[in-house]
């Protein structure tokens, strides 16, 4: 099949792409904060306590609340803090309402 | 007759006034200074210029509806600390939300020119009929939305209102006008009078300052929340003697007994006895035991009889709540006769069940929180939020990424707090406040005028009851823009008349706000039964539909219209057939959970296969459209 319609990957608008290597970091750290939340939360939330066993407690809540949201959830907003301050790239807005070229010019007068 | 009740503080009204001015002046002062540049820009998209601050408090106001302030305090409430897990999925929203979506789809936007979400998707593709279906999707699930909250807002203005003089006025007022009218006479007169305030007062503002205004008041409101939260927080914490200690008392208690009872009077009285709902009653024996019970109804005993009817009550099962609740003198006139008792499915009796997972269950004997739907949630609250389409048309309304990557640094606080916050103040009420069971919804208002009357601030009651009603109001108006932009601009200008003067735009705009403001009140009399469910039902209808076709409309060149409308379907159908069967096996609003995770789930896998599979069998999309989108900035 001709691949006439493509847009080579080195002539595609560079907004477009440093958005595609955000999206990819954005999954990755979603996909590990799940491991984290609820792979540790199903052992450490779900466990019934041994007969006479006291609550443990951290920072006045239960301690698998600690480990499972509280700590996870400080460090998921550090590493977006990171991430939107450090990571994620600029790009002139401004000036995207423009047209672009004949061929759009033509694309908005006849259609498709 | 004879009557027991509680007082309330007429500074409320006040205060809550206060902030009512406060945005109607905002809505004003946008309308005056918004900009000139074309009228339809401006009303729904507020000319694409906001800053750090506005983007930020409009999107978590947004995303932060009458559920957040009224269901999710009743959710921690009635189960504990295991709904910390249950929202944990939040701590992922601001990067996933903001980084999926907000450059990528703010540029795309303005190659489009386009100003709404379904015409995004109708230039991308050059496909009216995308259009029109993201048009249809989002009309029929955001105005289901749009009823359960106008519901929310009139419930927390009438739990606010009550017994306060001015209030019960005009309540016994409208009683009579509204008697015999069509629908208004059919509604409870408070309830009926505080929805027609709101939609009047939402659909005003709305229409005069468009979206603009929204984005104001959503500032406003946005602050409005944090400080009721802060607030709160400060004085649960401090009435508890510290979050340790409330921890520790919470792992002591247990779930309360659901029962039906009947209240007996050792003689009968000459005067008709009513008992609101809400009273404790209960009794001391000889030796000592104590018995509490709390009325989730009103009992009525009528002159001459001995009796009521069977009524809905709880009994308190913790003996240190029970020792601590003080019983009424009407509590030694009339005996508790307990007919049928329904204990809860999973923790009744259980001590720790507020403390650990899955948490007590009153309707399933896997408890509150399963670990299946703790993985369903975690995927529910970055995925369903970014799929709404009043969270997308935000990501449009900025004109430098600075701004967004700032927004998403304050987003990331702001979720962190008000999240956090609100279990911890919960958490603290469950141990200070008792026998909210009877009713959870109530639990915010009642507690926050609980906190500040013990407190010795009863006025600061109306800011802390402001911040449930901010978030209402916040996303009331941001979906009621959304629908009229679509009906407006997708249908209308875009289908209708492409040639429509701005004036011919602008009055048909006032027309259609106001009318589907008047529309969502004339169903909001009578709303339909399940309509919690409904609230959680449209939201993830909305975002199984357009998060999917979005995401790859705009990272995947192949994609084409026709794969765009069977995604969009997809994601709808699938959501709205998992319904169908919940609704024949249970024979009530239920959804399916298929292999028990949520539906989202299984909506978004159906809309991923079908969106790609039908570009895939569709002939590729046509390069200079291609170009269009994915090329470099003149490229050919």
């Amino acid at each position: 099949m001709s691949e006439d319609w493509r847009v080579p990957a080195e002539e595609e608008d560079p907004l477009l792409r440093s958005s595609r290597r955000e999206m990819k970091v954005a999954l990755i750290f979603w996909a590990v904060f799940l491991c984290w939340v609820v792979g540790l939360g199903k052992y450490l939330a779900y466990q019934k306590p041994a007969e006479g066993e006291v609550l443990q407690t951290m920072m006045g809540v239960p301690a698998w609340v600690f480990w499972v949201v509280v700590l996870p959830w400080g460090v998921a907003t550090l590493f977006t803090i990171g991430f939107a301050l450090f990571y994620m790239k600029d790009h002139d807005l401004e000036n995207e309402g423009k047209p672009l070229s004949a061929d759009q010019d033509q694309l908005e007068e006849g259609g498709i | 007759m004879e009557t027991i009740e509680a007082g309330s503080s007429s500074g409320i009204l006040w205060t809550f006034g206060a902030y009512m001015l406060a945005v109607f002046f905002l809505a004003w002062l946008s309308g005056r200074v918004g900009s000139k540049e074309g009228f339809v820009s401006e009303y729904f998209l507020g000319s694409r210029g906001f800053g750090v601050w506005a983007l930020a408090l409009t999107f978590a106001a947004t995303s932060a509806s009458g559920g957040t302030f009224m269901g999710f305090p009743a959710l921690i409430y009635t189960h504990g600390w295991v709904l910390a897990l249950w929202i944990a999925g939040y701590m992922t929203v601001p990067l996933v939300a903001m980084a999926l979506f907000g450059k990528r789809l703010n540029q795309v936007a303005r190659r489009a020119n386009a100003l709404t979400v379904p015409e995004v998707m109708r230039e991308r593709f050059n496909n009216k009929g995308v259009g029109i279906t993201g048009t249809v999707i989002i009309v029929v699930f955001l105005f289901a939305y749009l009823l359960a909250q106008f519901k929310a807002g009139s419930k927390i203005l009438s739990t606010l209102l009550s017994d306060i003089e001015i209030f019960d006025v005009a309540v016994r007022w409208a009683d009579v006008a509204f008697d015999g009218v069509p629908l208004l006479g059919s509604a409870e007169p408070d309830y009926a009078l505080c929805l027609l305030f709101f939609g009047i007062a939402v659909v005003a503002y709305v229409s005069y300052g468009g979206f603009r205004a929204v984005v104001w008041t959503d500032v406003m409101q946005g602050i409005v929340m944090a400080g009721g939260v802060l607030l709160l927080l400060v004085l649960a914490l401090y009435q508890v003697g510290g979050l340790k200690k409330a921890t520790q008392a919470l792992a002591e208690m247990t779930p309360p007994v659901p029962l039906t009872a009947v209240l007996e009077l050792a003689e009968s009285s000459d005067q008709l006895l009513e008992i609101p709902k809400g009273t404790w009653l209960g009794s001391v024996t000889d030796d000592g035991k104590k018995t509490v019970y709390r009325s989730k109804t009103t009992a009525v005993i009528e002159a001459g009889k001995k009796a009521s009817a069977q009524i809905e009550m709880i009994r308190i099962t913790t003996p240190g709540e029970i020792e601590k609740i003080p019983l009424p003198a009407i509590a030694g006139r009339v005996n508790v006769k307990e007919v049928k008792s329904t204990p809860y499915q999973s923790g009744a009796g259980e001590k720790g069940v507020y403390t650990r997972a899955p948490g007590p269950d009153f309707k399933s004997s896997m408890g509150f929180l399963a670990i299946g739907m703790t993985f369903s949630f975690f995927i529910f609250w970055p995925f369903a939020g970014v799929g709404q389409p009043s969270n997308m048309v935000r990501m449009m309304i900025f004109d430098k990424t600075k701004v967004l990557r700032r927004a998403m640094v304050s987003v990331a606080f702001y979720f962190g707090f008000i999240y956090v916050a609100l279990i911890v103040i919960f958490v603290c009420a469950r141990v200070l406040m008792p026998g909210m069971e009877i009713d959870p919804d109530r639990v915010m208002p009642e507690f926050s005028t609980f906190a500040t009357a013990t407190a010795g601030v009863p006025w600061l009651a109306g800011l802390v009851v402001a911040a449930p009603f901010a978030a209402v109001m916040s996303s009331v108006d941001s979906f009621l823009l959304v629908i009229s932009s679509a009906l407006v601009r997708d249908i209308y200008q875009r289908n209708i008349n492409p040639q429509a003067s701005d004036r011919t735009l602008q009055l048909l705009s006032w027309a259609v706000t106001g009318s589907i403001g008047i529309l969502a009140v004339v169903a909001s009399l009578n709303p339909p039964e399940y309509l919690q469910d409904l609230i959680v039902s449209a939201s993830a209808g909305l975002g199984a539909s357009f998060m999917i076709p979005m995401i790859l409309a705009l990272y995947w060149q192949r994609m084409t219209g026709a794969g765009a409308i069977a995604g969009m379907l997809g994601g709808a159908g699938m959501h709205i057939l998992l319904y169908v069967i919940g609704y024949a096996i249970e024979g009530r609003f239920a959804v399916y959970p298929l292999l028990g995770v949520q539906p989202f789930f299984w909506d978004v896998i159906v809309a991923s296969v079908l969106t790609v599979g039908v570009s895939l069998m569709t002939a590729p999309p046509e390069r200079a459209l291609v170009v269009k989108f994915f090329g470099k900035r003149g490229a050919k």
